[in-house]
């Protein structure tokens, strides 16, 4: 019942800051150059920044699994690796749709937008893994791997644009060598209120998918205990 | 509004849809498991 309260308070507390980030950055100022486009940004932005930190969450929650063996860890991380998913095909979506009037074309093989797509094939390929191992324990382990070796794509990614030089533009928010933001600070302004509302919203798809994930682990072990019964019965 | 609008709209329209998809599918689930659960 607590759980639960907590669940509900996160999932208000998410709408409510959604909302206002989706207002702010709807009625944002015009760009002198970019127009309306600029306004795409602030879905485009913190979604990437919501598929970075949940591919970093994998990679923690993998690292903490094989340190303690605690079946919970696992359970996140494929939560985490889920949502990291479902935010780079989101930020995949915004950025053809800023490049097409922008660049002329939906896709160019730049290296971000190269990198981005890999980290589809990685976290699909995360995501395979664990459904062709039925070994719970063994499916963690595995997993637990993958999810580490694969949260490099998260700084690769970042720096992709400074390491390879290509259509996509530098980093806006500079955190290297200094922070600076290369844009008016009212768009600073409204992409922090994005990505603190995409932050909560991760921690509550989190939250969630961990509590179904936990449901479906123990149906799978209520499933096992049973077969494995009707194989003690069978043999008499 | 310009004629990047239609644009603006594609990107909020499809993140958020993908959003309640998701949600709708985590909350089918859940409605099944708990189906399972409470069938035994």
């Amino acid at each position: 019942m607590r759980q639960d309260r907590v669940t509900t308070g996160l999932g208000l507390a998410t709408l409510l800051s959604l909302g206002v980030a989706v207002a702010l950055g709807l009625s944002a100022p015009l760009d002198q150059n970019q127009g309306s486009l600029v306004r795409l940004f602030f879905v485009h932005v913190p979604s990437a920044w919501l598929s970075y930190l949940a591919y970093g969450g994998t990679g923690l929650f993998g690292l903490l699994y094989l340190l303690t063996r605690q079946r919970r860890w696992d359970r996140l991380a494929l939560a985490s690796a889920e949502i990291g998913v479902l935010f780079t095909v989101s930020t995949i979506v915004g950025g053809m749709l800023w490049a097409k009037p922008t660049w002329g074309a939906y896709w160019v093989w730049d290296a971000r937008l190269t990198t981005t797509a890999l980290s589809i094939v990685i976290y699909g390929g995360y995501l395979l893994i664990r459904s062709l191992i039925d070994d719970p324990d063994r499916r963690a382990r595995v997993a637990a791997v993958v999810g580490l070796v694969g949260t490099l794509y998260v700084p690769v990614n970042y720096m992709a644009v400074e390491w390879w030089r290509g259509v996509h533009q530098t980093q806006t928010l500079k955190l290297l060598g200094g922070i600076r933001f290369d844009a008016a600070p009212i768009y600073g302004w409204v992409l922090l209120v994005a990505t603190l509302a995409f932050t909560l919203l991760y921690a509550y798809l989190l939250r969630v998918r961990g509590i179904l994930a936990a449901r479906e682990e123990a149906r799978e072990e209520r499933e096992l205990m049973e077969d494995l019964q009707g194989m003690e019965v069978a043999r008499g | 509004m310009d004629k990047y609008t239609g644009y603006v709209v594609v990107v909020y329209l499809v993140t958020f849809l993908l959003l309640v998809g998701y949600l709708g599918w985590m909350w089918w689930r859940l409605r099944q498991v708990r189906g399972e659960e409470e069938r035994r």
